[in-house]
């Protein structure tokens, strides 16, 4: 089965190189990349840790867009996989409070999954800074996990130049 | 010439006085006021012009002046009379009509105290004689413009029956007030019978005028009406067929009520005592007017206790479903007060407003339920997208051996699991594509595709749930069979094809599916060998929620949302989904789509 992806992901990175992980100082302490899961649905988010620590990842589950934002701001995860709609706090806001925020939490790369696919809430979240637009039912944990994997490997995307 | 000139004479003197006593009948008939002042007026200038014939014939000098003195005094009652007339249809102030009174009085007395005084000898009148003269018409003719200037203007307003009529009275007196001011401002010319018989022409002119002002026949009533009932009837109906919502129903209804009684104001409550729609009626009155609102099922005119100026308004109640609603219309200070007629008019009008009001209710609620319908689809689809979601996760980490060693008892049974729950996937995947077909929010991602390669994308993801007796094999052209489309629409539309055309064949068979070229259209072609679809069948296949259900078929499975939907989302490509068939034989589904040029 192919990972469904509403838009057209980044092109994935020919080869995983360390050296490109080095760039984010946060992350040169850790050993394993911390994942963290913003989904308010227990179920599912103890299925995506389940398969994500089984293939090396530490992860860390937060239930709501507040304790997710907390999250972010106090762990500095290597990668966020963000629900949108959740009590509390939505997945917009946390985007919208994450890009006013430090850069060295906005340069955290930010993947939305989410059950909800409309054109609309897609162009949204990808406006707002998320590196992906995930299906929750058309991505298993296996197919999850493998795009993990390339976005941790991808180069953080350069600033926009005026050339 | 002077013969003629009698003959004239008497001709206009007899008809006026007809219609006089016409005026006089119609009072009787219906004893308003309005109508008795207006046999007044007219009846009194049929006797003054009578009398003038009765003058000319020769009678004796003494009765001469008697009868000039009554005259004139008749011939100054009538003003007074129009002007009362005026006054039951637009509100005549007290300062106006004790002035009008004052003068009228006040002239007649000065002109009989001047001829009682002069002496009957002089045959010319002196200067005195001829000013008090110009003084009497000149009260005469203000007395009567005033009346002729109101209601030209009020006549703009009004309905086209009152503006018609309004516009006669006008000319007719205008016509006659015309000949007087011309006689005495030159009396000399009067004297003339040319001048005399141009005179008497123009005041017969004038006779059918005043005579359609108060008594319009029917089929004269009829014209005047036409072209104002040709546009109310389309406003009407535009009314009941196309109001989208009851406040904008009421809006429109309420324009119309305005101009029907030509009102001022107007106000349309529904039945909880709210307005639905006001015009020219300030919040604060609006409380007060349905306060007034009885139940009187023929509805009634009142007259306005909280309004400063004199003014009527009609009060009809609105028998609507829900309790009775009301309309209300109010005059201004240039609507005649309202009447029998408009009360009539407005009672036939207000029973159409109900029926629309209701109506716009089932409309709204016709299309609320349509949206909750899509809503649904919508909110369903997404809400079972959550369990499958884990369902299918934990079975792709079941099959892939994350959650450790599988018995080879559990690995028998995980690909049908796998091939069931793929399979109520696929089907929230309809149901939400349909709902976002409906709701207008389902975009297309087109890309340039070779159609060869989806087709056998799509036979791959199908072909596990192919059973033994299935035989599916793919077809292709040797060169590139290349489209602008959406890879993942055009895949579900294949995919539709083919699952189809297994589920349709329960006994297997071959399924082909081939991709060619053909003219400027790429097509993609499922053919099997199952049941078939009777011609009858036809019509339902395409539509949503349109699945065939015959003895054959019953048992077979389905939302009714795949062809459906691979037939708008081909259209949307600018191509489409067609079929052919035999029954017991089999059919061929094809999705054409335009070539990349």
């Amino acid at each position: 089965m192919i990972a469904h992806s509403a838009y057209p992901a980044y092109p994935a990175a020919a080869s995983a190189t360390a050296g490109w992980l080095g760039m984010v100082p946060a992350r040169r302490r850790r050993k394993t990349p911390l994942v963290l899961v913003v989904e308010d649905d227990r179920m599912i988010a103890e299925m995506y840790r389940f398969q994500l620590t089984h293939e090396g990842y530490e992860v860390h589950v937060a239930g709501d867009g507040r304790q997710g934002l907390e999250a972010i701001r106090t762990e500095k995860p290597d990668l966020v996989l963000l629900d949108l709609r959740m009590p509390v706090m939505e997945g917009f806001e946390v985007l919208e409070q994450l890009q006013s925020g430090a850069a060295d939490v906005r340069s955290i790369p930010v993947v939305i999954l989410s059950n909800y696919g409309d054109p609309t809430m897609v162009k949204r979240g990808l406006e707002l800074g998320a590196r992906d637009y995930l299906i929750k039912s058309a991505t298993d944990p296996i197919t999850l996990a493998a795009r993990v994997k390339d976005f941790l490997n991808q180069p953080p995307p350069k600033p926009p130049t005026h050339l | 010439m002077n013969a003629l000139l009698s003959v004239t004479q008497l001709i206009v003197s007899l008809l006026f006085f007809l219609l006089g006593i016409i005026a006089f009948r119609d009072w009787l008939r219906d004893r308003e006021p309005s109508r008795g002042w207006l046999a007044i007026a007219i009846g009194a200038l049929g006797i003054v012009s009578l009398a003038g014939r009765i003058q000319s014939g020769g009678a004796s000098t003494a009765s001469l002046e008697i009868v000039s003195d009554i005259e004139v005094a008749i011939f100054m009652a009538s003003a007074y009379a129009l002007l009362r007339f005026r006054g039951t249809f637009i509100p005549l102030g007290r300062r106006t009509h004790v002035a009008a009174l004052v003068a009228i009085i006040g002239t007649s007395l000065i002109y009989v105290a001047s001829r009682v005084a002069a002496t009957p000898l002089t045959s010319t009148p002196n200067l005195l004689e001829q000013s008090i003269t110009v003084a009497l018409v000149g009260v005469w003719a203000a007395c009567v413009m005033d009346p002729i200037v109101r209601f030209l203007w009020a006549s703009r307003y009004l309905p086209a029956v009152q503006r018609q009529r309004l516009r006669s009275m006008a000319i007719g007196f205008g016509l006659l007030v015309l000949v007087l001011l011309t006689a005495v401002a030159s009396p000399a010319l009067g004297r003339t019978p040319g001048a005399q018989l141009v005179t008497q022409l123009v005041v017969l002119v004038a006779l059918p005028f005043l005579y359609a002002s108060f008594s319009p026949p029917v089929w004269l009533r009829r014209t005047w009406r036409e072209r104002e009932e040709e546009a109310f009837r389309l406003a009407v109906r535009d009314l009941l067929l196309f109001s989208p919502s009851r406040q904008i129903l009421a809006e429109r209804a309420l324009e119309w009520a305005l101009r029907l009684v030509g009102a001022d104001a107007a106000l349309i409550a529904d039945s909880d005592g709210s307005a639905l729609a006001a015009h020219g009626v300030w919040p604060g009155r609006v409380k007060s007017l349905l306060n007034d609102i009885e139940q009187d099922p023929n509805g009634r005119i009142v007259k306005l206790a909280d309004s400063e100026k004199p003014g009527s308004a009609i009060i009809l109640p609105l028998p609507l479903d829900a309790g009775t609603g009301a309309l209300v219309v109010i005059g201004g200070p240039f609507t005649p007060y309202f009447g029998g007629d408009e009360l009539q008019r407005l009672n036939g009008y207000a029973t159409a407003i109900t029926a629309a009001l209701d109506r716009a209710i089932l409309t709204e609620r016709i299309a609320a339920l349509e949206r909750t319908k899509t809503e649904f689809l919508n909110l369903a689809s997404h809400e079972l997208r959550g369990p499958i979601t884990l369902i299918r996760g934990y079975l792709s980490m079941l099959s892939g051996g994350s959650l450790g060693p599988v018995s080879p008892e559990l690995n028998r049974v995980l690909p049908a699991l796998s091939i069931k729950a793929n399979e109520m996937n696929s089907l929230i995947e309809q149901m939400i594509e349909a709902a976002r077909l409906e709701e207008g929010r389902l975009e297309l991602h087109p890309v340039d595709t070779d159609l060869r390669d989806l087709a056998q994308k799509a036979v791959d993801v199908i072909q596990p749930l192919a059973d033994a007796n299935h035989d599916i094999k793919v077809e292709t052209s040797s060169e590139e069979v290349r489209a602008t489309v959406d890879p993942e629409r055009v895949g579900t539309i294949i995919g539709n094809l083919l699952s189809n055309a297994i589920k349709y064949s329960p006994s297997g068979g071959a399924v082909r599916c081939k991709v060619v070229r053909r003219g400027e259209m790429g097509i993609v072609e499922v053919t099997d060998e199952g049941v078939g679809i009777a011609p009858e069948e036809m019509d339902t296949l395409f539509t949503r929620f349109g699945r065939i259900t015959n003895r054959e078929t019953r048992h077979i499975g389905g939302t009714g949302l795949g062809l459906y939907l691979s037939r708008q989302l081909a259209r949307m490509h600018g191509g489409d989904v067609t079929v052919m068939s035999i029954p017991g034989e089999g059919s061929t589904f094809s999705f054409a789509v335009p070539l990349t040029r």
